[in-house]
């Protein structure tokens, strides 16, 4: 593809990168963003390019050379997990579904790897226009990685390779919406599904009428394995998916018409998923005997989305709004990514030992519904697992706002256009008597900024891809680069300070009762742990 | 009740402060009259001393809302953060693979990592030895075990300190300037520096204890909205009327622009309005449904507002007086440096 412009060299590359079968099929205009994004890493043997459990979300083509892939199990065994020669590729799947790698790439020998960031990789790998692209990256992910994969599902990890391999060819991908019911309470349990990313709840009615949270699934875990174990197994719960979700599904026929009904491989493995099944529920009756597991997964829900929450004391807190005023302060575009008024948690809840609000700032959620709902890679996720924006790339198409569960991104004129909020002048910012000095019109307090409340504007400012930049989406980056969180460190009474949801709990005994009554799943559970709806 | 403000090691301070001075007065009594050149002296300067030390508080914080603090100036590419990051990953999986045996040298080399990466002033790290119980995962590490914490540095220390520094220096600067004056108070410069330190200390002892107990009752108060919301909800209200009643005319944005009679005005030009006017009526109506939430958010935020009002209104006093106390003690110390 010579395109006008490109010097010779360029022309040549753009010929060798686009004869590669996998990137042969793409049309002119992802040619386009392919070759102005692509980047060369080159590295010895020995060379670990990912670790297992590392953030990552860059997809690598090798080019040259042969890496193997290691997996450490819990048991703290490490194995084979797959093998890359020349024109193979990984990291699709962590660029996918945003989630850790699954295991460590090591250079065998010396390699060559082109590499795409995870914002271009999901453009090429979901545009409906060019769907070879994808099959070809699903099609090599069934054949190379996904016994691997497999193997990672507790159900499978004892079965000989023959077997996966037969299996393998019956799993089916499924791609879910936000919100979708995939199972209701009380069907028959027919198959055994494994969330590759996403995540989905488990819920089920209590006689009061309250939905209660039996647990959630993300990050590779499986559930349905009751379905081998017993004949008339049942759905504890109704299944729903929490964010856009990606599935594996082996349904039960398939497994035994694979195994051989009657055979001993099948008798193994429903003797694996029997042993399962009690090992996870106590003595194997369902959830209702689960007492602490269900503690423990409800404890645990707060953080399905959530990472750390911003949590104001309210009986601390004097409302100075120095906390907002600093958050102002740290950033040069004058705009606030904190808003004081968040979900409340009320103490009578007992779950917190005092009156708490959850105030709007960034959970960098464990799935980050805005990083997922953006298109032009502008959100990303750090080597400390913090969610961070990248502005050149934000094109302001505010997807990122409307995902946010927690109404925590702000929407904000584009870069280089007028500040919402100017700068206070040195007269006006001396206490009482700068008032004095003060604009009368228009003015907002820092604190009333609603999130996503400004109407984007026309510009010509253009994002590093090349759109047309309409606004920027801003939210909490932890005061990046500077010593101290800005909030945190000028409350004048500690009000204000960053919890895990897990750590705002009072006594187990007194969850349990909670539990049982069904009357704490809203202030356990992660979406309304900091919502602003006012 | 928050009962933090009052934890403090700064609470020794005074405490030190007061018993010294009862301790002086008990084996002298007659330095109560502060006859004593060498005691005014000392006294004097404990008072200006801690007086400086409290207004280090007020400097603190202002330095931060403004941006001013060199702090600000500290701050580092994220780039920077991110691989220091990456290689203290690195370094924890290499003490995972036994690669470090002693705390020591855990420390020395996450420190290498941070200077190298010129985020050692933003960024502080702990080292923890963590014993790897009999069955935990893990188990079979070859080494012993460390976690590496990293952390923000805060560097100058949490506002919430500088205010205990600020409450008890003040206390203490309370007993330095009563021993330093004696019974000498008879001249306007001296009963302005007793009456404005008097009253300064005295407006902050009750802000803190407002402070201390407020919260937990404008809380109780917030049962509806909070005060961010009614605050955010009453603005928007008023923006909205505003711009529906430009669309009204004559008498109709008279209804609402006059004095506020709770909409009678309006209700009574609603009901005289013929219903064949029907876009007229709907404007109408809209305005005045929006006029009644407006008073509804309007009447909590004013709850909200004086309740708000009445535990921090203390700072209308203490603020003008602590400024009067700052040019009291300046001329005190320029008519000392002439005379
Ligand atoms: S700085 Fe602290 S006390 Fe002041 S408004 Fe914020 S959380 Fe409340
Ligand atoms: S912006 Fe919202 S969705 Fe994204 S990580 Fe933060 S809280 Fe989660
Ligand atoms: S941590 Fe920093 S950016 Fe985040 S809300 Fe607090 S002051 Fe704002």
């Amino acid at each position: 593809m010579a395109e006008e412009g490109m010097s010779e060299l360029e022309a040549k590359e753009s010929e060798l990168i686009f004869k590669l079968e996998l990137f042969a099929s793409l049309p002119p205009r992802l040619r386009k963003l392919l070759l102005k994004f692509r980047r060369y890493t080159s590295g010895r043997a020995d060379q670990v390019f990912v670790h297992q459990g590392e953030y990552t979300e860059d997809f690598h083509y090798v080019l040259s050379g042969s890496i193997s892939a290691y997996r450490t199990e819990l048991d703290g065994k490490t194995e084979l997990f797959e093998f890359l020669g020349g024109h193979s590729w990984f990291g699709e799947a962590s660029a996918i579904s945003n989630q850790p790698s699954l295991a460590t790439y090591k250079a065998d020998v010396p390699c060559t790897l082109l590499s795409l960031d995870g914002g271009t990789f999901k453009i090429l790998y979901k545009d409906p226009t060019n769907q070879e692209f994808r099959k070809r990256i699903d099609e090599r992910y069934r054949r190379q990685s996904l016994a691997a994969h497999m193997r990672t599902m507790p159900i499978f990890k004892g079965l000989p390779k023959d077997q996966l391999a037969a299996l393998k060819s019956e799993a089916r991908f499924e791609t879910h919406p936000k919100g979708k019911l995939l199972a209701r309470e009380g069907e028959a349990q027919d198959a055994i599904y494994m969330v590759r990313s996403g995540a989905i709840s488990c819920t089920r009615k209590l006689p009061s009428g309250v939905e209660q949270v039996l647990e959630y699934h993300m990050n590779n875990s499986s559930f349905g394995e009751r379905s081998l174990a017993e004949e008339d197994a049942r759905w504890p719960g109704s299944y729903t998916t929490l964010a856009p979700t990606d599935l594996l599904v082996i349904s039960r026929a398939a497994i035994r018409s694979t195994l051989g009904e009657g055979t001993g491989k099948l008798a193994a493995l429903e003797r694996a998923a029997l042993a399962l099944v009690q090992e996870t529920s106590g003595t194997g009756a369902g959830p209702e005997a689960r007492s602490e597991d269900e503690l423990e997964v409800l404890v645990k829900g707060g953080r399905v989305k959530g990472g750390e929450a911003l949590v104001i004391d309210l009986q601390r807190c004097v409302r100075c709004n120095m906390c907002v005023e600093t958050c102002v302060a740290v950033h040069e575009d004058r705009v606030p990514r904190l808003s004081k008024k968040g979900q409340r948690t009320p103490a009578v809840i007992e779950l917190v030992p005092t009156e708490i609000s959850l105030a709007t700032s960034c959970y960098n959620c464990d799935i980050p519904e805005c990083m997922m709902a953006c298109n032009y890679g502008a959100i990303r996720r750090d080597s400390e697992g913090l969610i961070r924006f990248v502005y050149d790339n934000c094109v302001g198409c505010s997807a990122c706002v409307s995902a946010c569960p927690y109404g925590v991104i702000r929407y904000t004129p584009p870069p280089g256009s007028a500040p919402i909020v100017p700068k206070e002048s040195f007269l006006e910012s001396i206490p009482w008597l700068g008032n004095l000095f003060k604009k009368p019109a228009g003015e907002q307090p820092a604190d009333a900024a609603a999130p996503a409340a400004e109407a984007p504007k026309p510009s010509p400012v253009l994002s590093a891809r090349g759109e047309k930049v309409q606004g920027k989406s801003i939210k909490c980056d932890l005061c990046a680069g500077l010593p101290f969180e800005g909030c945190v460190y000028n409350c004048p009474t500690s009000a204000i300070s960053r919890k895990d949801p897990t750590s705002l709990q009072f006594g187990k005994d007194e969850i349990r009762t909670r539990v049982v009554e069904g009357s704490i799943s809203d202030a356990v559970h992660g979406r309304r742990a900091g919502g602003t709806h006012g | 009740m928050n009962r933090s403000l009052f934890r403090s090691p700064f609470v020794l301070v005074p405490v030190v402060a007061i018993a010294a001075w009862l301790g002086l007065l008990f084996l002298w009594p007659d330095l109560a009259a502060g006859s004593s050149r060498g005691l005014r002296l000392g006294t004097g300067i404990a008072a200006l001393v801690s007086m400086l030390l409290a207004l280090a508080y007020v400097l603190r914080k202002y330095m931060h809302k403004y941006g001013y603090s060199p702090e600000f100036k500290l701050k580092v590419a994220i780039d920077r953060m991110e691989r220091a990051e990456t290689r203290v990953h690195e370094l924890r999986r290499e003490i995972l693979r036994g690669q470090h045996g002693t705390k020591r040298a855990v420390e020395a080399q996450v420190a290498r990592i941070l200077r190298e990466e010129g985020v050692h002033r933003v960024l502080v790290a702990q080292v923890l030895e963590a014993p790897v119980k009999p069955g935990e995962p893990g188990k079979g590490t070859p080494g012993p075990r460390f976690t590496i914490k990293v952390t923000k540095a805060f560097l100058l220390g949490r506002a919430a300190k500088w205010l205990h520094l600020h409450l008890y220096l003040s206390l203490a600067f309370a007993a330095a300037v009563l021993a330093h004056g004696g019974d000498g108070w008879d001249s306007p410069l001296g009963l302005v520096l007793l009456g404005s330190s008097l009253i300064v200390v005295a407006t902050g002892v009750v802000g803190i204890v407002l402070w201390a107990l407020g919260p937990a009752w404008l809380t109780a108060r917030e049962r509806d909205l909070s005060i961010e919301e009614a605050f955010v909800l009453r603005e928007s209200f008023q923006r909205k009327l505003a711009e529906l009643t430009q669309k009204l005319d004559g008498d109709l944005k008279a209804a609402f622009t006059g004095p506020d009679d709770g909409g009678a005005r309006a209700r009574a030009l609603l009901a005289a309005l013929p219903k064949t006017d029907a876009a007229r009526r709907v404007l109408l109506q809209d305005a005045l449904v929006l006029q009644g939430q407006w008073a509804r958010v309007d009447s909590e935020f004013r709850v909200l507002w004086r309740t708000r009002l009445s535990f921090m209104g203390w700072r209308a006093v203490h603020l003008p007086a602590a400024l009067v106390l700052a040019v009291a003690v300046a001329a005190h110390l320029l008519s000392i440096a002439i005379y």
